[in-house]
């Protein structure tokens, strides 16, 4: 589990009114200073590490793939039209 | 306490894997819609090039992933109560719910794009559309308000064969909706099967399936028609000619082995509170059931891939 440590030297930032966000749904919620941080442990700093190789494996693979499949349908349509 | 909120939520997924996203995508219910999908690209007429065709398999499975990551999304609060879903990555605490939701919608764009670039724009389309009744229509709206929620909910696992064969030549004629009744009028029985011996759980989580709402004994009656009809229905594509002599032969021994054993739990106690002893029935239907679709569909396939059609009727 994370450590939760609270930020006491640092000065907690002032609450905003949510009486506009309540109106307005539109209207976005501003973020709250708590001081409160999180710090991963060993272990959930390595999933994470493996969660962002993973991310960098799957999207080049989906560039790839979108690159190649285009390639494949130019190709085919080229041939087809007689280009 | 919208701190802690934000605090617990990181704690949530800090731990994951990818294997735990894996999960999130449902994959043995991904085997079932790329087996089916499969079979609907082979059968259909024409050609198409293999790495388009297995781009499309790859968008669809993934599409299938997506609605599964959404209906986790969606379901974490019924799945926490339940024994045979507590273990999820969302109810488990292993993924945060909002993770799910932003992989499951991230997951669709990209199925429904790959989908659009790879194969055709009514394929796109159906996947696109089978995500959001998966997710939508079943998930958020049927699963908890009516007992007709997999009669109706089927569709969503029934458009895999119709995506595949509009992958491959861009229609979806008759035949391909064939391939959709097959699974739309098998998944009632199936489920309901399945809900005989899990109606307390499903009680608990206040999901209105068929035994908690009309009772064990009329849920066993509905498994028997709706057995019946799709037994009979699974003939109908010997008469346009989708499937020849083997698909025959599977359907007709496959449905019998399958109505015999919806007879078996109609004449049974199964579901009841002095009939556990019968539940072995509904258990032993739930896996034929399973072991009758992938007959159908395997035979389909084979007589495509061999090839090994012999044509009885139609066409």
């Amino acid at each position: 589990m994370a450590d939760l440590k609270s930020a006491s030297a640092m000065d907690a930032g002032k609450s905003p009114s949510t009486s506009e966000t309540a109106k307005n749904p539109f209207v976005a919620r501003e973020a709250v200073y708590t001081g409160e941080r999180v710090v991963l442990t060993e272990q959930q700093q390595a999933a994470r590490k493996r969660r962002s190789l993973w991310l960098v494996l799957a999207l080049l693979s989906f560039v790839i793939l979108v690159f190649v499949i285009t390639i494949t349908r130019l190709g085919a349509n080229a041939l087809a039209t007689g280009l | 306490m919208s701190e802690l909120v934000t605090v617990s939520r990181i704690q949530a997924g800090a731990s994951a894997s990818a294997m735990d996203y894996v999960r999130l995508m449902k994959p043995r219910v991904m085997s079932l819609v790329v087996f089916t999908a499969l079979v609907g690209l082979v059968a259909a007429p024409g050609h198409m090039e293999p790495l388009t065709a297995a781009a499309s398999i790859l968008a669809l499975a993934l599409g299938s992933g997506a609605a599964g990551a959404l209906n986790m999304w969606y379901d974490a609060d019924i799945d926490a109560v339940m024994a045979r879903t507590v273990s999820r990555p969302v109810p488990a605490g292993v993924i945060a719910p909002s993770d799910a939701l932003a992989f499951g919608l991230i997951m669709s764009a990209i199925s429904v794009t790959l989908m659009a670039l790879a194969a055709t724009p009514l394929a796109a389309a159906l996947l696109a559309f089978s995500i959001f009744f998966y997710a939508v229509v079943y998930t958020m709206w049927l699963k908890r308000s009516t007992a007709q929620n997999i009669v109706i909910g089927g569709a969503a696992g029934a458009f895999p064969p119709v995506i595949g064969w509009a992958a491959a030549t861009g229609h979806a004629p008759l035949d391909a909706w064939l391939m959709f009744g097959l699974i739309f009028l098998w998944t009632p029985p199936h489920f309901w099967a399945l809900s005989l011996w899990t109606s307390k759980e499903y009680e608990r989580a206040g999901v209105p399936m068929l035994p908690v709402t009309r009772g064990a004994a009329e849920t066993r009656r509905q498994i028997l028609v709706y057995t019946l009809i799709s037994v009979v229905f699974g003939l109908t594509p010997v008469a346009t000619g989708l499937g020849g002599a083997l698909y025959m032969g599977v359907a007709v021994l496959g449905g019998g082995v399958f109505l015999w054993a919806a007879l078996r739990v109609f004449a049974s106690r199964a579901g009841e509170p002095e009939g556990r002893a019968d539940i072995g029935r509904a258990k032993a239907m739930f896996g034929i059931s399973i072991l009758y679709l992938f007959a159908l569909f395997a035979a389909l396939l084979l007589e495509r891939a061999l090839p090994l059609y012999l044509a009885v009727g139609g066409q």
